[in-house]
């Protein structure tokens, strides 16, 4: 076993992790290579240290009470961002429509009505094509009149 | 965590009296801040509430709730706050020493020290290594379950764990 493998193991070895060939592979070495025995001396004190840290503190009682409320805030803002997003999505329908009723009424014709006396609309917006019938009606109606 | 993934809020209450202190203890080892570690064991409820239809059955709870305090812990940003609050949080520490006539005072100063020195050297380590040390010391997870948590190879964990312990061996004077 070469050093740097030894080293890698050492750490393995404090874990309980190294299967028997190697630990007696590692174990062998050990024995005949002072520095990678002090690299596991010094490795098995700085474990020793990690016992000396404070252990952690009792859980905070009130904890749970503020997770409650951290999930009932969330809770509400996915639901009134929802809400948003509906009202957003009907705003737009809204003006869409506004839109499209404005541009039909207040847009001039392109080009000149282009359909005939019967009422077929052409390529006219459509609330010309109502005035239109409406004019074809009314003509129809005088002439059958006279 | 079937039920909870339905909408059950009793199983997310289940799940905290069986999990928060895990959590919380986990949390607390690799931040060392009593604050942090409860701000990290409140996201981790959310986010174990928020992805629970994402949990497989067959995967193991442990690694998988593992995983979850593993991410938040790295994610917490909390160093620059620590450092502004260092010095009342040693403050506090010193409060909390026993009474001097239960130890010599000495004895309890001495040990006070150390266990500043043992915690500096802990955060002074790489996040990784930190809470790969974390959960093989503390917590006492396997090489393979530390590699599912923090999803890498057996062979990353028995490295971080090396050159974790060496540094702290560095950074302590061993």
């Amino acid at each position: 076993m070469r050093c740097f493998q030894a080293r890698k193991r050492i750490s393995a070895q404090l874990d309980g992790e190294l299967d028997p060939r190697r630990q007696a592979s590692l174990e062998g070495h050990l024995q005949r290579c002072p520095r990678c025995k002090a690299v596991a001396e010094s490795l098995r004190k700085s474990e020793q240290a990690l016992a000396r840290l404070e252990p952690p503190p009792p859980l905070p009682p009130d904890l749970r009470d503020r997770l409650i409320e951290d999930l009932d805030r969330a809770r509400r803002a996915r639901r009134d961002a929802r809400r948003r997003a509906v009202l957003l999505r009907a705003a737009c329908v809204a003006a869409c429509i506004l839109a499209g009723f404005a541009a039909g009424v207040l847009l001039p014709r392109p080009g000149g009505f282009s359909g005939d006396a019967s009422g077929r609309p052409g390529a006219l917006p459509e609330a010309a094509y109502v005035a239109e019938a409406f004019d074809a009606t009314a003509f129809g109606f005088a002439e059958a009149w006279d | 965590m079937t039920d909870l993934a339905a909408g059950d809020r009793r199983a997310l209450g289940i799940l905290y009296e069986r999990l928060s202190e895990r959590v919380f203890r986990t949390a607390y080892r690799f931040l060392l801040d009593e604050d942090d570690a409860r701000d990290v064991t409140q996201s981790v409820f959310v986010a174990l509430l928020e992805s629970a239809s994402r949990y497989r059955p067959e995967a193991q709870l442990g690694t998988w709730l593992y995983r979850i305090v593993t991410n938040r812990c790295l994610n917490h940003r909390s160093e620059a706050r620590r450092r502004l609050r260092g010095t009342r949080g040693e403050h506090r520490r010193i409060a909390e020493l026993p009474a001097p006539d239960e130890q010599g005072p000495d004895q309890v100063l001495e040990r006070a020290e150390e266990r500043e020195r043992v915690r500096a050297a802990m955060l002074r380590l790489p996040a990784r290594q930190r809470i790969a040390l974390v959960l093989r010391f503390f917590e006492r997870r396997s090489y393979a379950e530390i590699a599912g948590i923090l999803d890498c190879s057996r062979s990353s964990v028995e490295s971080l764990l090396f050159r974790a312990r060496r540094s702290l061996a560095t950074f302590l004077g061993e």
